[in-house]
């Protein structure tokens, strides 16, 4: 019961408070955010989450027994935790790709296109190591993991509202496009640092 | 027959949007006068600087555009009303022009002008200095401090009694003194009394349709009766309703014509949902203010809002069609 | 219509592409992370750039030489191990701008490796056809053109959040500590790039007039 209440705080704090999209910006470019479909939308952030959360369970084990032996300082290589992470969510793409391609096919077809976008894109490495500079144990690091994937979903999803509604507006020629997105995700990343007062939790 | 597409605010009476902007005036003016009898000429002046940046601005914004400016367009005025009147007395000049420049050339222009912004500019520029100067914004002076109108104020500060709940304490002030306004907190936004009266004479004039308001406040209410922070049952819902500029903001702020939705049902639901953000900030946001940024991110719900009400009525009607025609399909077999 | 003209202005400008007419951050709408989140100091700004840099040209030239041989879906993985290693091996190229700057960055640094902008470059330059030099000449104009644009928005942020440039002190009559947070950092980028295709229409509309004068 404790470990599902602080699983459900900390995914729902990283979905809302520190939203990937809107307080740090991370896994936002071009492609993400004209994002057209819904139903892509989902399916990146479907395939966004996974990726994220099942990196997350595999990294924190290596990431404790990096900080056990202590190889960072006895290598002499800073960014240790970083490289090991990113080998995870490299094997965890590799072993998705193919396991999706050996045995389901049917989820692979529309992962195929959009999976390198989704396990590359900042969000993934930007949250697991946030998550582990937070200093979280397993649970809530998993947690955090999921809850950013939703988040991310959720924004991709706001924003493509966003684009809808400012479709039909009279957008001066400059702003057309990115720039009026970007402007509607500032606005709305104001908004939630009025929830998060001055400072990033970190 | 020349069909013309026009932006939102769509009107079905002989109000225009000058009138809609002219009655938000003419209310949002006695709450200066109010301002003034309570601060002193630096309440006018923070009021005037603030319409005056917006105003310029909004001109400025639509020659760059290649647009002729609308003298007839006050919406401008109304923002820069809105900005002045949720600050303290107490505020730099500039912190005030800024927030306008902001909510005019950032929030407003860009998104398309006047009847087509997504966001409520006011409601941005409040947010925009409130994050960027928060030990101006959230201090205020005391009622009929003397303060000079320029140069450094020397005025004592204080904290309005949403900071006294957000820290877990219970406001001292009585019921009177809140009712009156005779508490410090924004220059506009204390007049409790004065502020419903507005309310009730929007609501009567039409320019406010009820369904908005009053489920925002019921909302805010109904929060509060549940959890309550400060107190015991109504207690807390005065307290908290009364505390900062949530009453001024359901009454100017998220009525605005333009960034409400269109549909009565669809503003009762955005109404709610804008009260639940709004006290939900109160609890757990960083700022004991949470109005503005409520109305921002409730702001960016709108065409969702409006789009499944839409869908939902659709459903409705095609119900009551099919409805009538099973009723009416019989009678005529029975004609034949 | 003068197309010959048009073309070998297209060809000269090829070159350039990635400083000025597809920027990667202000016109491409890639890598808006740092942008928005890096922005805050031009000392932090100017160090993400050079890690960029830094990392960008060998794994595109990478790409170029090796990517053919790699199949499609599996060849971001090696780019991204590539550009982790060479930004872990960079990280000391930084230090002399300021001691604390690499802690400053902080998960900003190692993130460096999975940016669009080196994705995007990668595939692009993963073809055959591609020759390896324009794969060079590209991801340099690209790394400077991000530099460009990161520097003039941490510019304004520096300038008007904390009141100083590279550190020293500006005197200001006012600063609004809010721009350093991030959603002034997307207002920042949002009206920059509106600004950059403003120029760049104006200058369309320009050279179209004085090319094709109207008739009397």
């Amino acid at each position: 019961m404790n470990v599902l209440s602080e699983f459900l705080i900390i995914a729902l704090s990283a979905a809302v408070l520190q939203n990937a999209v809107f307080t740090r910006g991370l896994g936002s470019s071009r492609d993400t955010l004209m994002m057209g479909a819904p139903r892509r939308i989902f399916a990146f952030g479907a395939a966004l989450t996974f990726i994220t959360v099942v990196s997350a369970a595999l990294a924190w084990p290596l990431n404790r027994l990096l900080r056990e032996q202590q190889l960072s300082t006895r290598l002499g290589i800073r960014y240790l935790t970083s490289i090991s992470t990113l080998a995870c969510v490299c094997a965890v793409f590799t072993l998705l790709y193919l396991v999706t391609r050996a045995w389901f096919p049917r989820i692979h077809y529309p992962l195929r296109r959009d999976a390198a976008n989704a396990a590359f894109s900042c969000a993934v490495l930007g949250t697991i190591l946030i998550a582990f500079s937070g200093g979280y144990g397993f649970v809530k690091t998993v947690g955090f993991a999921f809850g950013s994937g939703i988040g991310y979903t959720a924004a991709l999803l706001l924003v493509r509202e966003g684009r809808r509604r400012i479709a039909l507006s009279d957008v001066p020629r400059a702003f057309r496009g990115l720039p009026i997105m970007l402007l509607y995700i500032g606005i709305l990343s104001l908004a939630i640092y009025g929830l998060i007062g001055h400072q990033l939790p970190t | 027959m020349k069909l013309n597409r026009r932006a939102a605010p769509h009107i079905r009476f002989p109000e225009s949007n000058r009138t809609l902007m002219s009655d938000m005036i003419i209310l949002l003016l006695v709450l200066c006068v109010l301002a003034f009898l309570y601060y002193g000429g630096r309440a006018l002046i923070v009021c005037a600087v603030s319409v005056v940046t917006a105003v310029v601005c909004d001109a400025l914004c639509t020659l760059i555009r290649g647009r002729r400016p609308n003298p007839r367009d006050l919406s401008p005025v109304v923002t820069g009303l809105i900005i002045a009147l949720t600050m303290p007395a107490t505020i730099p000049y500039y912190v005030v022009a800024s927030a306008a420049v902001f909510a005019i050339a950032i929030v407003k222009h860009p998104f398309g002008g006047t009847g087509q912004n997504l966001f409520n500019p006011g409601a941005a520029g409040f947010s925009f200095a409130a994050i960027c100067w928060p030990g101006l914004v959230f201090m205020y002076p005391m009622p009929f401090d003397r303060i000079p109108a320029f140069g450094e104020v020397t005025a004592q500060l204080y904290q309005n009694p949403a900071f006294v709940l957000k820290v877990g304490g219970v406001p001292t002030n009585n019921l009177t003194e809140l009712l009156f306004g005779n508490y410090p907190g924004p220059m506009g936004a204390t007049n409790i009394l004065v502020i419903l009266a507005c309310l009730v004479y929007l609501i009567f004039r039409r320019t406010v349709r009820w369904q908005l308001p009053l489920p925002f406040l019921a909302a805010c209410a109904a929060v509060t009766l549940l959890f309550p922070r400060a107190g015991t049952g109504l207690q807390a819902v005065f307290y908290e309703l009364m505390s900062g500029t949530l009453l001024f903001g359901a009454v100017f702020v998220l009525t605005d014509p333009v960034t409400s939705p269109k549909r009565d049902s669809s503003m009762a639901v955005y109404g709610v949902f804008a009260g639940v953000v709004a006290m939900l900030f109160r609890y757990f946001g960083g700022y004991e203010e949470s109005m503005p940024f409520a109305v921002l991110i409730a702001n960016a719900f709108v065409p969702l809002i409006d789009r499944y009400n839409e869908s939902l009525h659709r459903a409705i009607r095609r119900k009551h069609l099919e409805a009538r025609k099973a009723k009416t399909r019989p009678q005529a077999r029975t004609l034949v | 219509m003068k197309l010959e003209k048009l073309k070998r202005a297209r060809r000269r400008g090829r070159w350039f592409d990635g400083i000025f007419g597809r920027n990667p951050v202000l016109c491409c709408g890639l890598a808006l992370p740092f942008a928005v989140m890096v922005t805050t100091s031009l000392r932090s700004s100017v160090s993400i750039s050079i890690l960029l840099a830094c990392s960008l040209i060998p794994t595109v030239l990478l790409a170029s030489l090796v990517g053919r041989f790699l199949p499609r879906w599996f060849s971001p993985v090696v780019y991204t191990l590539f550009a982790m290693v060479v930004v872990v091996a960079c990280v000391p190229l930084i230090l002399p701008i300021s001691p604390e700057v690499a802690d400053s960055l902080g998960i900003y640094v190692p993130i460096l490796s999975v940016n669009t902008i080196l994705l995007t470059l990668c595939a692009r330059y993963e073809r055959p056809a591609d020759r390896p030099v324009m794969a060079l000449v590209d991801a340099a104009a690209y790394s400077l053109g991000f530099a460009l644009a990161m520097c003039l928005i941490a510019f304004f942020r520096e300038l008007l959040g904390a009141g100083s440039l590279w550190g020293v002190p500006v005197p200001l009559p006012f600063k609004a500590e809010g721009v350093q947070i991030a959603f002034a950092g997307f207002i920042a980028v949002a009206l920059l790039s509106a600004l950059v295709r403003f120029l760049r229409r104006a200058a369309l509309v320009f050279s179209y007039r004085r090319h094709n004068p109207k008739p009397e």
